[in-house]
């Protein structure tokens, strides 16, 4: 077993981990308002494949940028769609 | 030709090293296209879920979670299944790398399977959007919402799931044929990141589609 192996096999053992807390936490007691900090988890484990398993750390420069690229206009869609509901007054009609 | 390449190295490529880093790269770029397609639906998820939280969380309780929990499990070993075999073939084993894919493959399917399942689950017990329809009341239309959601998101991942299967095979049976003995492991490493992002598609979606909505 070479240390590539070795390092395979710590990441999936943390994605197994991970995931397990995740299905765990989720039985607990939390408001329905904060549950998706449920989503935490599986970002961190997305984290870890790109870093582990897709080996982003060792890949060509370009293709980093492409991958921080792809994050930032994820942000970018999620964070202006999001600012319509949450900003929006909602009023009730009358009559 | 006056130009001398090596083998698998296309002229335009300076070098082989050269070749490999455009396909990486090729292959990141065609992933962050793909973040942005799924992440058209996770805006639907949160916009939807916004408005009608107690609807979609209604939709939500009727998955199949021990589907769900056991497909996040054999996507997540199935990608330490075949980096392991792009380890094993790095040091020239490619019977090993051959026996990794096979295996990758069969996790694949029996992930599939489960999916295919799942839907006969879902629709046999009404929860198909349009017609009949098992939320009733207040919450009928934010659950239809989410079923709409959770049959769309699912079918594109189960699309991409049977292209990496067929990928993966594809490159079982160039390893079968000798196609890396040389040390070109340039395809290996491309599937893999694509087999890799179909599996953080499923991380991300299991907690939206099972957990969170979960009393």
């Amino acid at each position: 077993m070479n240390a590539r192996h070795r390092s395979d096999l710590l990441i999936w053992l943390g994605l197994l981990l991970a995931a397990a807390l995740e299905f765990g936490v989720s039985f607990l007691a939390i408001p329905q308002g904060v549950r998706p900090i449920l989503i935490l988890p599986s970002i961190g484990m997305a984290v870890l494949v790109a870093l582990g398993f897709m080996r982003l750390l060792t890949a060509p420069d370009i293709a980093k940028s492409f991958a921080i690229g792809g994050i930032f206009w994820l942000t970018v869609l999620l964070g202006l769609a999001m600012t319509d509901p949450m900003t929006r007054a909602v009023y009730a009609v009358i009559g | 030709m006056s130009e001398e390449v090596a083998p698998h190295t296309h002229f335009q490529y300076a070098d082989a090293r050269h070749q490999a880093e455009t396909a990486l790269s090729g292959m990141w770029l065609f992933l962050a296209s793909e973040v942005l397609f799924f992440g058209g639906l996770i805006v639907a998820w949160t916009f939807c879920r916004h408005w009608q939280p107690a609807g979609f969380d209604a939709g939500s309780r009727e998955t199949v979670l021990w589907i769900g929990t056991v497909n996040l499990f054999l996507l997540i070993s199935s990608s330490f299944v075949y980096s392991s075999g792009l380890a094993f073939m790095e040091a020239g084993n490619a019977k090993r790398l051959i026996q990794c894919c096979v295996a990758t493959m069969a996790i694949g399917s029996l992930f599939l399977l489960l999916k295919f399942y799942e839907w006969h689950i879902d629709i046999s017990e009404h929860l198909f959007p349009a017609g009949p329809f098992k939320i009733n009341g207040a919450d009928a239309g934010g659950a239809r919402m989410f079923w709409s959601f959770y049959f769309v998101a699912t079918a594109l991942h189960a699309a991409h799931m049977i292209v990496g299967v067929g990928l993966v095979g594809w490159i079982a049976l160039q390893a079968r044929r000798g196609a890396f003995a040389d040390g070109w492991l340039t395809p290996v490493e491309v599937i893999g990141l694509y087999w890799s992002f179909v599996d953080i598609v499923w991380i991300v979606l299991y907690p939206i589609i099972y957990l969170v909505g979960r009393e």
